[in-house]
């Protein structure tokens, strides 16, 4: 018996481990490459960075290479105001950005959970629906849209709204605009589920102790899909954070978000350990609060 | 005063081609316990949803206190109801579970206070008023469930298989203290089950139900000792029934030919040539005295703690429950067993 139970108990560990070995492989080992980058120097080579490690060059060289490590990329990365005012735009239109897709999602999974549960399937398919194209051309296609003399411009002028084009391309509202419209379907799944998991006995009893419609929503319904809200907002706003797409296609010049300056820093400037330190110090930066926001949760 | 606190009239409810609720009227008065029994899937959580305000009637009206219900919302209409499944909210405290109903009345806090207090008192959750739904245990979840549904002071609480998820034990306890609660604060209480058990102990009248209508309705001694039809007389207690051509009668009696011997029953007016008769097992005696006697085998005798169940099969096939004293019936026996004219009911098929 208890033979057994240690051998059930060894096939169950397995199992859970398997996603831990999922994150070390494809996580965690790539994240030490790019830190290990990150303490480099930048240098005309290739790859363009000193030291890089020979295994077959023995234990004593690798350590004394290894000694070369520093922290140069991140006193630059303090020295220059750049990455400062990239990290605040990017929290900044990330955030804005999100609070915006939270509001427009929220009342789409509700009506989805709420609706006739044979339709469900299918509504939840249309909000996915963009997915099935590509995500550069329907980014592409918002240029069509805001530039000057785009759909929207034109629609205004035409009802007599605005005599001149509003200059939306090329600003912070058209990358904000470009992110609410990408990631709002990540931001509505979960919403929807956390709603429709719901048990509509709850509802009923709210209006049995004589909740009105809107009291039952804002004592009931709106904090028990709190988690959802919160797994929502965070599945967009970690990778909205870190965007380049969007601000580069949809953004100014002066849209300095984080992860066009970590492309230029990549691609422009060759300089791989600047940019592997601004990855870093941007995931120091949001693992923080996650990790706080998830304690509390649980 | 008089008005009764619920009314049904002559409500119908159909989903699909179920026929819920077919054509039912019943009043519950101020201050009794009511009954709702019936099998499962006759209708009965659909009724009381009605009084609630979860299921509009297709045709037909409900009155509470008097005052038709057809336009009034669920959270407008002045009862409660125990939910089967209790529906605590998961994310408040057993305290704010309780406060809930009356947070929405606007009453002042202290108020509130001291209501959630003496509700916790009644149902006895005394120390479990921080603690959420998931830290309790069945009972005491129940107990939260009634604790909020009595909060707001109801004259009518309805309440669905409220002891349907308690184990066997608790289930008696629970019984007890429901009737203690329900005279001490003098609600008139609903209760849906499909217990028969329940019903009979609880309940001041009783109305069963079958496939969305009232078969019968009254207090418990007058449904067990007057079944009108075969279902209720099945449904309700244990029973034996004898069926057969009426080959005479006078004005007090009727006599019948089974396939066990014929048998005289005493009748009211009663005038069809063909009698189904319900015989307890209680009112049946091993030994030959009596006016209906007939003859089997034992086929076995269940120990029922204070007395014994014997099934005996008859001549014609037939298995007869007799209640005896433990012991007095050994398997295998043969013997006869007497049951007097008055020992019977006529009942309708
Ligand atoms: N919302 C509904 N939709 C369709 N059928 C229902 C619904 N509610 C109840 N019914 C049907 O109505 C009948 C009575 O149900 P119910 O009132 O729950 O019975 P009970 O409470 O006596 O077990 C059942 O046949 C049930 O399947
Ligand atoms: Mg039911």
């Amino acid at each position: 018996m208890v033979e057994r139970a240690r051998r059930l108990g060894a096939g169950r560990r397995a199992i859970l481990a398997a996603p831990y070995l999922w994150l070390v492989a494809f996580f965690l080992v790539p994240l030490a490459l790019v830190f290990k980058i990150s303490l480099s120097r930048s240098a005309i080579a290739q790859p363009p960075y000193v030291p890089t490690f020979d295994f077959g060059e023995g234990l004593s060289a690798i350590l004394d290479k290894a000694r070369t490590f520093g922290l140069d990329a991140y006193r630059g990365l303090f020295a220059d105001p750049l990455y400062f005012e990239a990290y605040l735009t990017s929290l900044a239109l990330a955030g804005l950005a999100t609070a915006i897709a939270v509001a427009i999602a929220y009342p789409i999974a509700l009506a989805i959970a709420r609706s006739d549960k044979r339709l469900r399937p299918v509504l939840i398919g249309l909000a996915v629906a963009p997915f099935w194209t590509s995500f550069l051309i329907r980014v592409y296609a918002w240029i069509m849209i805001l530039k000057d003399e785009g759909l929207f411009n034109r629609a205004l002028m035409a009802l007599g709204i605005i005599d001149a084009p509003l200059p939306i391309l090329a600003t912070n509202a058209a990358v904000t605009i470009g992110m609410v419209y990408s990631y709002l379907p990540f931001v509505v799944l979960p919403i929807y589920a956390a709603l429709e998991a719901q048990d509509e006995s709850l509802r009923e009893a709210a209006a049995d102790l004589g909740a009105a419609p809107l009291a039952t929503f804002l004592t009931v319904t709106l904090p028990l899909s709190a988690t959802g809200v919160v797994a929502g907002a965070l599945l967009m706003f970690i990778p909205a954070v870190g965007e380049f797409v969007i601000p580069d296609l949809l953004g100014g010049s002066d849209t300095m978000m984080i992860g066009r300056v970590m492309w230029n820093d990549f691609f422009e400037n060759r300089d791989w350990p600047a940019a592997s330190a601004g990855a870093i110090v941007l995931i120091a930066l949001l693992v923080g609060p996650i990790v706080w926001i998830e304690r509390r949760r649980t | 005063m008089n008005d009764p606190v619920l009314r049904f009239d002559r409500v119908s409810k159909q989903f699909g081609a179920t026929r819920a609720v077919d054509d039912v009227s019943l009043e519950v008065r101020a201050g009794e316990f009511f009954a709702l029994l019936g099998p499962s899937g006759c209708g009965k959580t659909t009724l009381m949803r009605m009084a609630a305000g979860f299921e509009t009637p297709d045709t037909g009206a409900v009155f509470i206190d008097g005052a038709d219900m057809r336009a009034t919302p669920p959270h407008r209409r002045p009862v409660n109801m125990m939910f089967q499944s209790y529906a605590l909210f998961p994310h408040l405290t057993v305290a704010d579970n309780i406060a809930f109903g009356l947070k929405r009345m606007g009453v002042d806090r202290a108020t509130i206070v001291t209501r959630v207090a003496e509700m916790v008192r009644i149902a006895q959750l005394q120390g479990m008023e921080r603690r959420k739904p998931a830290q309790l245990s069945g009972g005491q979840r129940q107990r939260v469930a009634l604790a909020r549904a009595l909060a707001r002071g109801p004259k009518l609480l309805l309440l669905d298989e409220p002891l349907g998820a308690l184990d066997r034990k608790l289930r008696e306890e629970t019984q007890f203290e429901l009737m203690q609660i329900q005279k001490k604060l003098n609600v008139a209480f609903l209760v849906v089950t499909h217990d028969q058990d329940e019903a009979l102990a609880m309940a001041d009248r009783i109305a069963i139900m079958r496939a969305g209508r009232i078969e019968q309705l009254g207090a418990p001694g007058e449904i067990y000792a007057r079944p009108r039809t075969k279902f209720v007389a099945g449904f309700v207690g244990e029973t034996n029934f004898f069926e057969g051509r009426v080959i005479a009668r006078d004005a007090h009696a009727i006599r019948i030919e089974t396939p066990d011997g014929v048998i005289e029953i005493a009748h009211e007016g009663f005038s069809g040539d063909h009698a189904i008769v319900s015989v307890r097992p209680e009112r049946i005696a091993p030994g030959g005295a009596g006016r209906n006697s007939v003859a089997g085998e034992v086929q076995d005798v269940i120990f029922r703690g204070d007395h014994s169940l014997a099934r005996v099969r008859l001549s014609s096939g037939a298995l007869l429950r007799v209640a005896a004293d433990a012991g007095a019936l050994a398997q295998g026996a043969r013997a006869t067993f007497a049951f007097g004219a008055n020992d019977g009911v006529i009942v309708d098929g």
